[in-house]
């Protein structure tokens, strides 16, 4: 028993932790950026290290135009509400699921949707939600249908 | 000699004005605006978003305006066309049973 136990321990002492990242394996750029995490780095889990990494090499890829840009937009997405972030990070998570073709796809139709004026883009909505609506109605009486044959 | 002591005292003058208009803008632009150092919330933020189209897209960008379509809002106009789909549905089953007593 003692043994087994000791077996154990051993294993969860050598086999690695995740793939972490030691700090001086950094490139100085990416030091740089993440210098306020250089005590607390070899704490961090391994995957929250590669997710500060990623996001630093994507910041010093960035000029200043770009920076300011981002800057802006995470301060509209913390002034959201909790309610109205978690909502945005489920459709996010699902268009991160689809195809990257599909993803473009979606994308530039988004992108052509937002510059059609306003009376266009509502004209388009108004064709979406009698679609929708149709879709729901066939729905509703179908499930009545099969209540109705229960009965 | 009056007129180039007058003249010596303009050119030292101006040099005076021109040094102190100038020192206060070369200490401005040495003094930049420290570039802003992105914490932790903001990294995540960054890594989570998407390369599409060599342009990185996050939760923001696929959110969609809300545009007024119709007086009723969505939702009530949807919620209307159920009940009177269920309403019309009750109807022909209420039709149809008294048909049925009649045919036994």
């Amino acid at each position: 028993m003692i043994k087994l136990l000791l077996l154990t321990v051993s294993l969860f002492v050598f086999i690695p932790y995740g793939q972490a990242l030691e700090w001086n394996a950094l490139a100085p750029e990416q030091q740089k950026v993440l210098k306020q995490f250089s005590t607390s780095w070899n704490k961090l889990p391994s995957d929250k290290q590669e997710k500060l990494q990623l996001g630093a090499n994507r910041w010093i890829s960035m000029d200043s135009q770009k920076r300011s840009d981002l800057i802006n937009k995470f301060d509209q997405w913390q002034k959201l509400d909790p309610q109205q972030q978690t909502k945005l990070k489920q459709q996010f998570n699902k268009f991160k699921q689809i195809p990257a073709e599909q993803q473009q796809q979606l994308r530039n139709a988004h992108q052509r949707f937002q510059k059609l004026p306003q009376d266009k883009q509502r004209q388009l909505m108004d064709k979406f939600n009698k679609r929708n609506m149709k879709k729901m109605n066939k729905k509703t009486q179908d499930k009545m249908r099969q209540k109705n044959k229960r009965h | 000699m009056l007129l180039g002591w007058l003249k010596m005292k303009k050119m030292h003058y101006y040099s005076v004005l021109l040094i102190s208009g100038v020192t206060p803008c070369a200490v401005y632009a040495n003094n930049k605006i420290p570039e802003k150092i992105p914490d932790m919330a903001f990294l995540e933020y960054l890594a989570d978003m998407v390369e599409v189209n060599g342009e990185l897209v996050g939760p923001l960008d696929i959110k969609s305006k809300k545009i007024k379509t119709a007086q009723l809002n969505d939702k009530e106009r949807l919620k209307k066309a159920q009940n009177e789909t269920i309403k019309t549905a009750n109807d022909k089953v209420k039709d149809q049973k008294p048909k049925e007593k009649n045919n036994d």
